[in-house]
Order: structure tokens, then C-alpha cells, then sequence
């Protein structure tokens, strides 16, 4: 069901979704889940090497600072490609009580039409699910022993970002890369490295995600040329 | 003339302006936003933008700041309190135009007529 928004709710919402429409986000999830699972895949062993532990070490300590300075480092990226092609905007932060007055300022101070209301139900259901499916992919990698859990976990994670996409811009690269990272982790890499393979697919995942987006919004942005002086 | 129409006929005319009205919702729903995604959003060329912000800058309703994001230099422009208040307050007056007065005014008026 289409509703049309208000003007001011419609504004808000391009200027959220504006964060994520140079697909910079998923790149610096991607890099940083990779990070992870590199710190996961090559773990220090017995007897210690100074090689392995340095990298190890490395790759730890970029994934902690990468994740705590994860708004920082996507800010610093925009700036160089997506502010000076398509501009910036500072969406506000989620808060009921201001989403409360740009609802009563674009409806009136009676309540939203049913069909709204109907729309903000239906969003908060669906994330809802999608939350609880990705869930369920985590926990497949705890409760779950035998091979399989991967496709299990692939398939529900696949439908996690097939719901996501009703209501954020997701190419079809995670829903369909899922599944298959899940068959291939199942049928071709070792039980006991499932998780840290499951993981780095993922991150690939998400990069490949990022970097499609990135260049199709790059394309289609050609940066403006200066006037001349 | 009708207290509605009165109402109406106090409309803010900085405001009431089609770019300026498009200029202003674009702000209300945002903490700040620079020239390029205004320019964007409102599909209005650079001079056209800049009289109209200048206008509602004059007014009070628009506070405009050049900055630099790393080595980008913006011009960022966001509500003041004064600019939200007269927008909220323009969409209240412009409502009435649209929306079936509310029970408790109907009941107000009949009230009224039956007492006078």
C-alpha cells in the first residue's frame, strides 16, 4: 500500500535515507566485519610468533577503533565524495517527542489518518522481524552443531535483508549472497572455522554491497565543476 | 469576515511564498542542511535559492553559517526558534482552510446561539 507522506514527514525521511544513499555505510561495515573476521581466522597459537601476534593484534585494535569511530570515519569519507556532489544534510536525531510535532505539523493536531497509522505499524512490524531473523541467523551459529547451521544461518539472514529492503535502499546482492555463503560454508570449509569464514563472507558481503552502490551513486553524481574565476 | 478568514488573511507572506514554503519545510524537518541539497531538494537555481534565503535570513527565520567539513567548505543553513515558531505557526492557519471545524468549536458555537 503506497500513502502519500506529508511534505515534512517526506523531508525527513529523504534526508535519513540520504546517509546511506552513497553506500559508504555497508563499506565501512564490511571492512570492519572483515577486520574482525581476520582477527577470528588467524588467532595467536602456541608457540607464539611475533608475525602472527602483530597481525592479530592489528587487526583487533583497527576493528575497536573502526567501531567506536565508525560515524567519524564515514563522516570524513562523505566529505570527499558525497557533500560536494549532492550536499549535506544532518537528519535529526531519533526522538519521539520531535517525531511527535512533525507528525502533529504535517497532520493537524487530530490524530493520522488511519493509513498512516496503518504505514508507521507496519514499518515498526517489519523491523521488528527482520531484527528477529537476523537474531535467529546468530543463534543458528550458537545452538545448532551439526554443518548445515550455516545454510540455515545464510537463509535467515537472506530473509532479514530481503525485508529490510521494503524500507531502506538494499541492492540484491545481500539477499542473494547469503544463501550461497551459507551453502559454500557448509559444503567446503572446515567445521571449526564455519564461523570465522561465515563472518569474512559476510563482510564481503557487505563491501561488494557498498562498492556497487558507491560507484552507480558516483556515476550517476559526477562531481560539479568549479566556476570558472 | 470570519475569525477563519481572518486568520487567513494574517498569513505570513515571507512564508507564504511557494520557494520560500518549500525552502522552510525542507528545514523544519532537518537539524541543518547546506545550499547543494536545499538547491536539490527544492529544484530552484543558485540565485533563486540565494534571494530566498536571504529573505528569510532578514526575517529572522533562517540562520546561514559558511563552514568547513574537512576541506569542503559549506554554507549551512537551519531554523532559528523564531523560524520554527512561524512555521508551525503558518501551517496552523493554513489548516483551517482544509480541516472540519472540531467538535468542541461546533459545540462552542452552538452554545453560542442558543445563549445569544
Amino acid at each position: 500500500m503506497t500513502v502519500p507522506q506529508p511534505p515534512v514527514l517526506a523531508a525527513e525521511e529523504r534526508a535519513w535515507n540520504y546517509w546511506f544513499v552513497d553506500g559508504l555505510t555497508n563499506l565501512v561495515v564490511g571492512a570492519n566485519t572483515l577486520l574482525f573476521a581476520l582477527a577470528m581466522i588467524y588467532p595467536p597459537r602456541w608457540p607464539p610468533r611475533l608475525l602472527p601476534i602483530a597481525l592479530w593484534l592489528t587487526a583487533l585494535v583497527l576493528y575497536v577503533v573502526v567501531a567506536v569511530r565508525y560515524r567519524e570515519i564515514v563522516e570524513w569519507l562523505k566529505t570527499r565524495t558525497t557533500y560536494p556532489r549532492t550536499g549535506y544534510v544532518q537528519a535529526p536525531f531519533p526522538d519521539p517527542a520531535r517525531a511527535a510535532n512533525l507528525t502533529t505539523i504535517s497532520l493537524g493536531a487530530n490524530s493520522p489518518p488511519p493509513e498512516i497509522q496503518i504505514l508507521h505499524m507496519q514499518r515498526r512490524i517489519t523491523w521488528t522481524i527482520v531484527v528477529a531473523f537476523a537474531a535467529l541467523g546468530s543463534l543458528a551459529f550458537l545452538i545448532i552443531q551439526e554443518r548445515w547451521k550455516w545454510t540455515v544461518a545464510g537463509i535467515l539472514f537472506s530473509v532479514a535483508m530481503i525485508l529490510a529492503r521494503k524500507d531502506y535502499r538494499l541492492s540484491w546482492i545481500l539477499p542473494v549472497g547469503f544463501p550461497i555463503l551459507g551453502l559454500y560454508i557448509t559444503a567446503l570449509v572446515p567445521r571449526l572455522q564455519g564461523s570465522s569464514y561465515f563472518i569474512c563472507g559476510m563482510g564481503l558481503l557487505f563491501v561488494l554491497d557498498g562498492a556497487v552502490t558507491l560507484i552507480r551513486y558516483l556515476l550517476q553524481n559526477p562531481k560539479p565543476k568549479a566556476p570558472a574565476a | 469576515m470570519t475569525p477563519d478568514l481572518q486568520a487567513l488573511a494574517t498569513l505570513d507572506r515571507v512564508i507564504h511564498e511557494p520557494a520560500r514554503l518549500m525552502i522552510m519545510t525542507v528545514l523544519y524537518a532537518v537539524d541543518e542542511a547546506d545550499f547543494l541539497y536545499l538547491q536539490r531538494e527544492c529544484a530552484l537555481t543558485q540565485g533563486n535559492l540565494s534571494s530566498h534565503l536571504a529573505k528569510l535570513e532578514s526575517a529572522g527565520y533562517v540562520l546561514i553559517e559558511k563552514m568547513f567539513k574537512g576541506k569542503y567548505p559549506l554554507t549551512v543553513c537551519s531554523l532559528t526558534q523564531k523560524g520554527r515558531a512561524a512555521f508551525a505557526d503558518y501551517v496552523q492557519k493554513i489548516r483551517v482552510v482544509s480541516e472540519p471545524p472540531s467538535t468542541a468549536k461546533l459545540a462552542r458555537t452552538r452554545h453560542a446561539k442558543s445563549t445569544g
